[in-house]
């Protein structure tokens, strides 16, 4: 196991390549009111689902500093050591991008799918899967 | 009787098989179906009837599911299994049909049949005729629309018209054959009457006498072709506003489904703008998600495997600072001894163990903040409110389709206008037969009686056997018409208080007003009249305005005839309410509650409130809904929500 340590926020550029996604979710529809909350949401759906999106991050969003919702930092927090078992932190933070990615993916594809999040499932099955998924990570295993 | 249970196989709107469970109990007899406007309600209500009774005069090919037909060749039935006289029995009417194509009349193969079975296997009841026969002897036929009604359709009964009513007691008192009889008899005496004019005549003396006879006769003649000339008019006009009153009935109720409409469309847009504030806090709450979907892994690492006491993040700058001492002394000045300086030491080292304390530590620290449990709250009541409100605008659009749909249908005001005005012409036409109908009866009476006087003084003259043989027919046919006459009319006279006293009573249970009214009375004609306590009696049809009171009387009669017919059945009841004032819903569920030992009520949501439901909470056996299909607007399924027994 890892030691634990939180991340370094003055390093890290949240970015994406899903620079339409974003747009879409959140000017368009209001679905997310902002962009790091998107970001969050597809890093936890990504991480419980195991989706992951390695393509070429165009669209930059945010310092990582420059986010002052409590919430989203605890997320990243949360994820940053889950994920820390890798040498160094920058691939770390890079692996959390591409799961991001891939769980933005995820959340637009279940959007169209049903013209909305399915807020009630989408709570009811991390709750089940959580207990499964958590036995191949390896910080917390 | 009571039903035991009632199965369905591709009738009407239920595709496939389908199951509703009747049990019920002493204490508990009321089985609830709850279901909106055109989910299949009814069609559940006809089923129990095409069952027990036939086709009555709609094919059977109209009850088959087209969706089935459409798919292939198939069966539909409807099976009711029920205990009478302390013996288990199924029946069961089916009928095959042949695959065929939407908006096609489905093609059926041979008559539906009609089986019943007992715990020996199929009872040998004969042809379906003889199967009637064995129903009508459970619950005949007749009695029938006194166990299963519909609560509007009850209405019949004191709209004015009395033909219900009298045909209603007629029934129930099992008097319908003697006024038949009395009907045949009184043709058959028109003959006999002629047959002795004609002997009469013959027998007479003068050719003057003949000449006034044949005078009588011929203005005789007269006003008869004008009777029924009059009452054929009549009878037309009467048909004819019969007609009118029906199609304004249905301008009446288009204007309350424009009204029906436009509270729908108001619903619509309540629930959009209600819609917008949820999104709008959804999309700022929407932000929690991750925290909602990462407190499985929160709550775990939380848990633990038991490994001593986390370390927060105060708790371990607290342990370095002193750590960074060059004593063994506690960040207060008090020495600290080597035992507590180690546990101190292992806490924040860089072990498996101190890792995984301080972890959790911080994930608690996140717990005690972020809250997700809360958020997780708030997100679900937020998605709910959501969804509620998602199905409450799909059940207002149905409204709004179904009531355009019914509005597209009906003719425009104008023609409505038009329509008032036939109807108007009908009533007095209608009032002027009556009026020369009324005057010829007279005058006819007055010529008959004259005819009658000189005929009997030809008799007394004669001495003719013809003539003193077709006397002593008419005379018999006159005795046994009165004898007839007197018989219903004794019987009736004997039979009506009870059944009034029944009624009565059941009115006064349910109106509103008690101290107002002392019951119903029946006259001669077959008409309902409200009993006031003051001596007066109105008709039924004009004793309120109010048409939940109208409502009362007609559920007073039913009830009333369901008594007086002591027949022992299940009392299945569609659109039970209506248009009832909260007092009149909870006096009627009583009653109904009471009215058997099986009571099946289907219901509109928007009949029955909780307070209703309550009244009678201790006696519900079951509750069910009926429901469209996901994805299938056209097909229903019914559920059981609740089992009481």
């Amino acid at each position: 196991m890892k030691p634990f340590k939180q991340i370094s926020k003055e390093k890290w550029q949240v970015d994406s390549s899903l620079e339409d996604v974003y747009r879409e979710l959140i000017d368009d529809k209001g679905v997310f009111a902002a962009k790091h909350q998107l970001f969050a949401a597809g890093l936890v759906y990504g991480l419980l689902h195991n989706k992951r999106l390695d393509k070429k991050r165009t669209y930059a969003i945010t310092k990582l500093f420059q986010i002052s919702d409590d919430t989203t930092a605890a997320v990243v927090d949360v994820i940053f050591w889950v994920l820390g078992d890798k040498d160094k932190d920058s691939d770390v933070w890079v692996e959390m991008l591409k799961i991001a990615d891939g769980g933005v993916l995820a959340l637009s594809e279940e959007y169209h799918a049903n013209g909305d999040l399915d807020i009630a499932r989408i709570l009811d099955e991390s709750t089940r899967l959580w207990p499964q998924r958590i036995k191949n990570l390896a910080n917390v295993a | 009787m009571i039903f035991r249970g009632i199965e369905m196989l591709n009738f009407g709107r239920y595709e496939g098989r389908h199951t509703f469970n009747t049990t019920v109990t002493r204490e508990r007899n009321v089985i609830l179906v709850r279901a909106s406007n055109d989910r299949g309600k009814t069609t559940l209500f006809k089923a129990i009837k095409y069952a027990l009774y036939g086709e009555q005069g709609m094919h059977a090919s109209n009850w088959i599911n087209f969706q089935t037909a459409a798919k292939g060749d198939g069966e539909m039935y409807v099976e009711i299994k029920f205990e009478h006289s302390g013996s288990e029995y199924r029946l069961r009417r089916s009928v095959r049909f042949l695959k065929t194509e939407m908006g096609m009349d489905i093609a059926t193969t041979g008559r539906p049949k009609v089986e019943l079975f007992d715990d020996d296997g199929l009872v040998d009841v004969g042809g379906s005729r003889d199967a009637k026969d064995w129903i009508d002897g459970v619950l005949p036929i007749d009695a029938s629309q006194f166990f299963f009604f519909d609560g509007e359709e009850i209405q019949k009964y004191i709209d004015g018209q009395n033909a219900p009513v009298e045909d209603a007691i007629k029934k129930v008192l099992g008097i319908k054959e003697l006024f038949n009889a009395e009907e045949d008899l009184k043709e058959i005496k028109t003959e006999i009457d002629d047959e002795y004019s004609r002997n009469a005549r013959k027998q007479s003396r003068t050719e003057k006498e003949r000449g006034k006879l044949d005078k009588l006769d011929a203005e005789l003649n007269i006003i008869k072709k004008d009777i029924e000339m009059y009452e054929s008019t009549r009878k037309g006009a009467k048909s004819q506003q019969e007609d009118l009153k029906k199609k304004l009935q249905q301008y009446k109720s288009i204007e309350d489904v424009v009204k029906e409409r436009e509270r729908a469309e108001q619903e619509i847009a309540k629930i959009d703008k209600a819609r917008a504030e949820v999104d709008k806090v959804l999309s700022k709450q929407r932000g929690n998600l991750s925290m909602g979907m990462l407190a499985g892994l929160l709550y775990t690492i939380d848990k633990g495997d038991g490994q001593g006491q986390a370390i927060d993040e105060c708790e371990e700058k607290t342990i370095q600072a002193i750590f960074e001492q060059s004593e063994m002394v506690c960040i207060c000045g008090r020495p600290i001894d080597t035992n507590s300086y180690n546990t101190l030491k292992s806490k924040t080292g860089s072990d498996e163990t101190s890792v995984a304390l301080r972890l959790r530590g911080f994930v608690r620290r996140i717990l005690r903040e972020a809250q997700p449990g809360r958020m997780i709250v708030e997100l679900r009541q937020l998605a709910e409110r959501k969804s509620s409100l998602t199905h409450d605008k799909d059940l207002q659009q149905t409204i709004v389709k179904r009531c355009t749909d019914k509005i597209n249908k009906s003719a425009p005001t104008e023609e409505m206008a038009g329509i008032e005005r036939q109807y108007d012409e009908a009533g007095r036409d209608i009032g002027k037969c009556e009026s020369e109908l009324h005057n010829l009866e007279e005058e006819k009476h007055k010529i008959e009686m004259l005819k009658k006087r000189m005929e009997s003084r030809i008799e007394s003259g004669a001495d003719d056997a013809q003539l003193q043989s077709a006397r002593k027919r008419k005379d018999m046919c006159d005795f046994v018409i009165d004898g007839i006459g007197e018989a219903i009319e004794r019987y009736y006279k004997m039979r009506k208080p009870e059944l009034e006293s029944l009624i009565s009573k059941i009115f006064c249970q349910l109106t509103n007003n008690p101290d107002m009214y002392r019951g119903i009375k029946i006259d001669r004609r077959f008409n309902l009249q409200v009993l006031r306590h003051d001596g007066t009696m109105l008709p039924t049809d004009k004793y309120s305005p109010s048409a939940g009171a109208s409502q009362i009387v007609a559920t007073a009669m039913i009830g009333g005839m369901n008594r007086f017919a002591t027949k022992d059945a299940p009392i299945v009841i569609d659109t039970p309410l209506g248009r009832l004032d909260p007092t009149h819903r909870a006096n009627l569920m009583i009653y109904y509650s009471q009215m058997g030992r099986q009571i099946i009520i289907l219901y509109q949501p928007s009949e029955i409130d909780k307070g209703d439901l309550e009244s009678i909470r201790d006696k519900l056996a079951s509750e069910w809904s009926i429901d469209s299909i996901q994805g299938k607007p056209d097909l229903s399924r019914i559920v059981q929500e609740v089992s009481h027994v």
